[in-house]
């Protein structure tokens, strides 16, 4: 009997290894992780992407003014037009490659990704699931976006878009009331009723050490303070008189600003982040407004750069 | 005196117990924090148009096999080159590393090698010599078998914006894993030990530790506490705890990552396990008491410190904790301390302690990882359990060695196996 046994004690200590040995043998998950070694923070990256696989696949097809079956990242139906306007109010599923202007006039869902090298409006109530533009683009209300937006030019959004995953802009980003994003890139990205007190001319010369706030840290009345700033807690400005940070505010809990401000630096926060009346970062540079919950802009907000929220974006 | 050994022993059965659950329990509620918990931003996301200058340092002696490749890949890099310099290290390499140097030094101005042929050797050494020679703020370190992607040094140098941030570690991951058993269990490893452990230490605001590659830290501050230690074996432990000390932040990013050549040879494993354990555990003689009582740490930072200073000694003691429980069961001492404690020790210690990242780590790693089949090789831990556990235990007796007789330590460098370009 106390052989059986030995012969299931080993039996039962060997099968635990037995799954190991295989894998060891088949090498069946033996690869190394992946690391895109060519990634680069862009924030035009979408449509860049975009752009560049869509031509390229024009160019080696070598068709023109018509539908044709591309390899893009998969086989599309790309439709090539001039300047191009049009009401279709059924839903579209080809590619569009648009050399011209390009102008949705009524509300129309696009299903598929369009490239316009000139510039581009949607009409009240579109629905698309991304689009590179060279030139400015204009939405209208309601309009939804699935996935992504990028233009060379100027971005103006009418009210209660959704913004899907992406938006940038290489000149202004103009927002309107009640539209939802994650991000936002743009020189400036700004809200209505927006209007800069900056003056650049007070020469600041920006202290070594930091201000290091353990818990909230509230300021209300006007201060200029030409540190970077750590706080541990929340962060909020009330106050209508002028509140100037020259640096950089990491917040570990949420930041609230409501007033006449302007912070040169980045705003970062893990929780969430409501601004009114403020200006992040200045002309000609990038700097970032990040949260990891939420985002809500109200009206007068301007930032120089980049929004980014892992939770939820909104514009009131 | 027989009744007095044995209690002894008892206590010390006792002690081993205790310490073992405590360590359960902590790497417990890492891998439940990376399942449940809130998951901390990393600074990553920021953009921002005005980097900070940075200088990159890669230490290196005898690495023609791999000094092409680090290189070309640098100098690749997205970060603005007005910013940017490279410092290679040539610490008295009798190979062809200083002709492959210069040949890049010619070609990318960016690149001013260091040539070290005199003085004393080591990496410690050969970063405080390259620190004289930049001033710039952030000073990167990558091993010399590293292969940096583009974006990595713009994603490193952004977390520095952040005021309170002394040190930045990214993630590295073995690029050699297929080669055979050996790299196929430090894969693993590295990934319970990156993955989870360290990224919730960064979400729980813990202590995350400097590795000394695939990083950074700040020049000035650095240089102000003094540089790094030469008679340092793992110059990276040590800075990290002085960055504590001095009340700055490291901080963790689990997306800033970068392939490494994991050892192939059990004997060079063995060396570098030894080596690091050795650093190690000298960091914690040195540092412990000043931990304890430093007063610019928070004390959930001071709890998880002081079972980090530890974590290396804690193989020693499961060891003799081992010993202890034979010991007892063969003076005829039965009950809870013979055989009960021999089977909760092994089971502890196998689930807790192989490897450093336990079992539950590193298997929620892999699967965090989307890798998943390689979950079964978790039995086969248990080898490399007891290997980690032998070297591991000689570190932490030749880091007593050296602190209580004051001996010179001599800088080993890990051995290369790349035969050609990846």
């Amino acid at each position: 009997m106390i052989i059986v046994y030995c012969v299931v004690f080993i039996a039962l200590l060997v099968l635990a290894f037995v799954p190991g040995v295989r894998e060891l043998n088949e090498r069946e998950d033996a690869g190394e992780l992946y690391i895109n070694m060519d990634y680069s923070k862009d924030p035009h990256f979408f449509g860049d992407s975009f752009r560049r696989i869509l031509t390229d696949a024009v160019e080696k097809s070598g068709v023109d003014q018509t539908i044709s079956e591309m390899k893009l990242s998969r086989k599309e139906d790309v439709l090539i037009t001039g300047t191009y306007s049009y009401v279709v109010v059924n839903s579209e599923q080809h590619v569009l490659l648009c050399r011209g202007n390009l102008d949705i006039e009524g509300p129309n869902t696009r299903n598929k990704e369009a490239y316009v090298m000139g510039s581009a409006k949607m009409a009240d109530g579109s629905a698309i699931t991304a689009m590179a533009v060279d030139g400015n683009l204009k939405l209208g209300k309601d309009v939804n976006v699935v996935r992504w937006l990028d233009s060379r030019g100027e971005v103006s959004i009418g009210d209660n878009c959704d913004l899907g995953v992406s938006v940038a802009g290489n000149g202004k980003v103009l927002l309107g009331k009640d539209c939802k994003f994650m991000r936002l890139f743009g020189s400036p990205v700004s809200t209505r009723g927006f209007v800069s007190h900056m003056d650049l001319s007070r020469p600041v010369k920006k202290q070594q050490k930091y201000k290091h706030i353990l818990g909230n840290f509230k300021i209300t009345r006007g201060i200029i303070l030409d540190q970077d700033m750590k706080i541990e807690g929340d962060f909020v400005i009330l106050t209508e008189e002028r509140v100037e940070i020259h640096g950089s505010v990491f917040v570990e809990g949420s930041v609230r600003i409501d007033g006449n401000v302007l912070i040169t630096g980045n705003v970062f926060s893990q929780q969430t982040v409501h601004l009114r009346g403020v200006e992040v970062g200045e002309p000609g540079g990038i700097k970032s407004v990040i949260s990891k919950k939420e985002i809500v802009l109200f009206p007068d907000v301007v930032v120089h750069g980049y929004i980014l929220t892992d939770g939820r974006g909104l514009t009131v | 005196m027989e009744v007095d050994i044995l209690v002894i022993l008892k206590g010390y059965a006792v002690f081993v117990i205790v310490v073992s659950v405590i360590y359960l329990v902590r790497h417990f509620l890492f891998t439940l924090n990376r399942v449940f918990g809130e998951q901390k931003m990393y600074y990553q996301d920021i953009m921002e148009s005005d980097y900070p200058s940075v200088t990159v340092f890669i230490s290196m002696h005898n690495e023609e096999k791999v000094a092409k490749n680090v290189l070309e890949l640098l100098v690749k890099c997205d970060y603005p080159q007005d910013k940017l310099s490279i410092i290679p290290i040539n610490d008295h390499s009798s190979d062809r590393t200083q002709e492959i140097l210069d040949s890049f030094a010619a070609k990318y101005p960016i690149i001013k090698p260091l040539h070290r042929s005199s003085g004393e050797r080591g990496k410690a050494v050969a970063l405080n010599d390259g620190m004289a020679l930049t001033d710039h703020e952030i000073m990167m370190v990558f091993d010399a078998d590293y292969l940096p992607p583009k974006g990595i040094l713009k994603d490193i140098a952004v977390c520095f914006i952040n005021p309170e941030v002394g040190a930045v570690m990214g993630r590295v991951v073995p690029i050699n894993v297929s080669t055979n058993l050996l790299t196929r269990m430090l894969d693993i490893e590295r990934a319970g030990g990156y993955q989870v452990d360290q990224q919730a230490r960064y979400n729980m605001r813990l202590i995350a530790q400097y590795g000394g590659t695939v990083g950074g830290f700040r020049r000035k501050e650095v240089l102000a506490l003094g540089g790094f230690n030469h008679k340092s074996l793992t110059e990276d432990t040590e800075l990290t705890f002085k960055l504590y000390l001095d009340g700055w932040k490291v901080v963790y990013a689990n997306r800033v990552e970068c392939y490494e050549e994991a050892p192939e040879a059990w004997p060079v494993r063995a060396r570098q396990i030894t080596r690091w354990s050795r650093g190690h555990n000298q960091v914690m003689f040195n540092y412990f008491w000043k931990f304890v009582f430093c007063d610019k740490i928070a004390f959930r930072e001071k709890v998880d410190g002081v079972l980090l200073l530890f974590i290396y000694a804690m193989p020693f003691v499961l060891l003799v904790g081992m010993a202890n429980s034979l010991a007892l069961f063969f003076l005829g001492e039965s009950g809870i301390f013979t055989s009960a404690s021999l089977i909760s020790l092994f089971l502890v210690g196998c689930s807790s302690f192989g490897n450093y990242a336990p079992f539950y780590e590193i298997g929620l790693a892999v699967f965090l990882d989307g890798a998943t089949r390689r979950l079964r090789l978790l039995p086969l831990l248990i080898f490399n359990f007891f290997f980690n556990m032998f070297y591991t235990s000689k570190g932490f007796v030749e880091a007593f060695i050296d602190v209580t007789t004051g001996r010179a330590t001599i800088w080993q460098k890990t051995e290369r196996f790349r035969k050609a370009a990846p």
